[in-house]
């Protein structure tokens, strides 16, 4: 995400609070109920637009199986390292591959396509395929990451993820560029409530507020798409060499 | 210059005495009534009546703590009853030192309405949890009985110390509250005229219900249907009848002359 601008809690909910009426927090809303929505809010974002990223560090285990990160979803790059990240000698890049998982195993593994042993010899679509126990591959399944048995000499693995915002029960981060939306969700989340209590008197107020949450939202996804022109222009840059020479 | 209780409660009591020379209205009952009336017209009118208007601060009050170590207060005055506890405008106190008097006014901590049944659901959110960051408070007006008791206990105090809290509460009027009579009715002045008309239709009714009560010895039963009590024909007398068989008889016999004359 290029952006390191972030707005308070507290900002947010001085307007949310004005536009629901609700100044005093006396309606019936605690100030915990908006943080909680605050974090909702930003939750569906990073879902929707997946500009969370994060990179981190974990040891590799024995079992050379581990949990996926906290908050986490969608693994983007994985690399295995001993010493100080990432010197080309001392580690590698883990690739994906398919059905691999090694729970409760390390040197075997339950995948369709059998790395190290023999038992698809007489398969003629998907053979055996030998010598490749150097290779460095990864399954994910059930919020756990497998890694091949190559991956043992590593001591720690990179992961770069997206996360879904802050660990629940921490205090948001709101980019300055959701601010509209999320006071927009929280507001339609506002009026939701209120609905359960008085769905006549306050129908109208949560159908505007869900359509005032939708245009927002929109924009927001359309912002972070339109954002990375680091990356947008030195890859127009590269393909436009790469054409013309 | 704000209305005083002197000036409506005499003003009533002229009035009261043009209608009713008699009566034996007491100062002290209008100015009782006044009170009601003030705390009526104030709950009907809250939403035009801004509620720091009649706000009351108590600095220093004592956190006390129950034999389950459950941190409370007793409320030092009557408070006006209002949705989501508005009576009781805040509670703060410093989450810093654990005083309400003292440190930097970004850390005051203000506590949250709520009750015991909801607190359940606070529990389920962590970002509504109660804790001494976001502490809330529920009022309770019983303790082992129905004993009118006026209290305030604390949800998110449990592991810290607080020794006292800042309290804004709204005061409800009280009859015996009223020590001076040049003291100002704590009304806005718009509200002074709506006052003035309960007052006299207030004793206008309490001056009738006395009389009502009266035994005058008369038969009202029907009165409220409003109509005039129906009396039957008498019976004639043994003359009357008489008379009435002798006049039929003299018409009998002038009937027959004429008859038998063609």
């Amino acid at each position: 995400m290029d952006s390191n601008d972030y707005l308070s809690v507290n900002h947010i909910l001085a307007e949310v609070s004005m536009a629901c009426g609700d100044k005093d927090f006396r309606n019936g809303f605690s100030k915990g109920w908006y943080v909680s929505r605050i974090q909702d809010a930003l939750q569906e974002a990073a879902l929707d637009t997946f500009y969370y990223k994060i990179t981190d560090d974990f040891n590799i285990p024995a079992n050379l199986n581990i949990a996926m990160p906290d908050n986490s979803f969608n693994i983007r790059m994985m690399i295995a390292y001993t010493g100080d990240c990432c010197v080309p000698s001392k580690s590698a890049v883990i690739h994906w591959k398919r059905n691999y998982n090694n729970k409760k195993k390390v040197d075997g593994a339950l995948t369709r396509h059998q790395g190290t042993g023999k038992s698809n010899t007489s398969d003629p679509i998907i053979p055996s395929t030998r010598n490749v126990g150097n290779l460095y591959y990864a399954g994910i399944q059930d919020g756990h990451i497998s890694f091949s048995p190559a991956v043992a000499q590593f001591d720690k693995v990179r992961i770069t993820y997206n996360g879904m915002g802050v660990q629940v029960g921490d205090t948001p981060i709101i980019p300055r560029f959701f601010e509209r939306a999320v006071n927009a969700y929280v507001r339609s989340q506002f009026w939701l409530a209120k609905l359960a209590e008085e769905p006549r008197k306050w129908r109208v107020n949560y159908t505007d507020a869900v359509m005032q949450y939708e245009k927002h939202m929109e924009k927001a996804k359309l912002r972070v798409l339109s954002m990375n022109s680091f990356e947008k222009e030195s890859l127009n840059e590269y393909l436009s060499n790469a054409l013309h020479k | 210059m704000a209305t005083t209780y002197r000036e409506v409660a005499y003003s009533v009591l002229e009035s009261y005495k043009k209608t009713n020379d008699d009566s034996t209205v007491q100062l002290s009952q209008i100015l009782f009534y006044i009170q009601v009336i003030v705390n009526r017209l104030r709950q009907e009118n809250k939403k035009d009546i801004s509620g720091s208007r009649y706000l009351t601060i108590f600095s220093s009050i004592t956190v006390e703590t129950d034999s389950k170590g459950k941190k409370y207060i007793d409320l030092p005055t009557d408070i006006m009853d209002m949705d989501h506890e508005k009576g009781l405008q805040y509670i703060t106190y410093n989450y810093e030192t654990g005083s309400c008097c003292t440190g930097a006014n970004f850390s005051q901590v203000q506590f949250q309405p709520t009750t015991p049944a909801e607190s359940m659901r606070l529990m389920m959110d962590e970002y509504e949890k109660p804790s001494s960051k976001q502490p809330y408070f529920y009022r309770v007006t019983g303790v082992n009985g129905c004993n009118n008791e006026d209290r305030i206990y604390f949800l998110g105090l449990e592991c810290i110390d607080v020794p006292d809290v800042e309290l804004g509460l709204v005061c409800s009027q009280s009859s015996s509250q009223v020590c001076d009579l040049d003291d100002a009715i704590p009304l806005p002045d718009w509200l002074i005229e709506d006052l003035l008309v309960r007052l006299t239709n207030l004793g206008r009714f309490i001056l009738i219900a006395p009389q009502e009560r009266v035994n005058e010895g008369s038969d009202l039963t029907r009165r409220s249907i409003n109509q005039v009590p129906e009396t039957g024909t008498p019976p004639p007398t043994e003359e009357q009848m008489v008379a009435a068989a002798q006049n039929r008889q003299s018409a009998n016999q002038r009937m027959q002359n004429q008859i038998d004359n063609g």
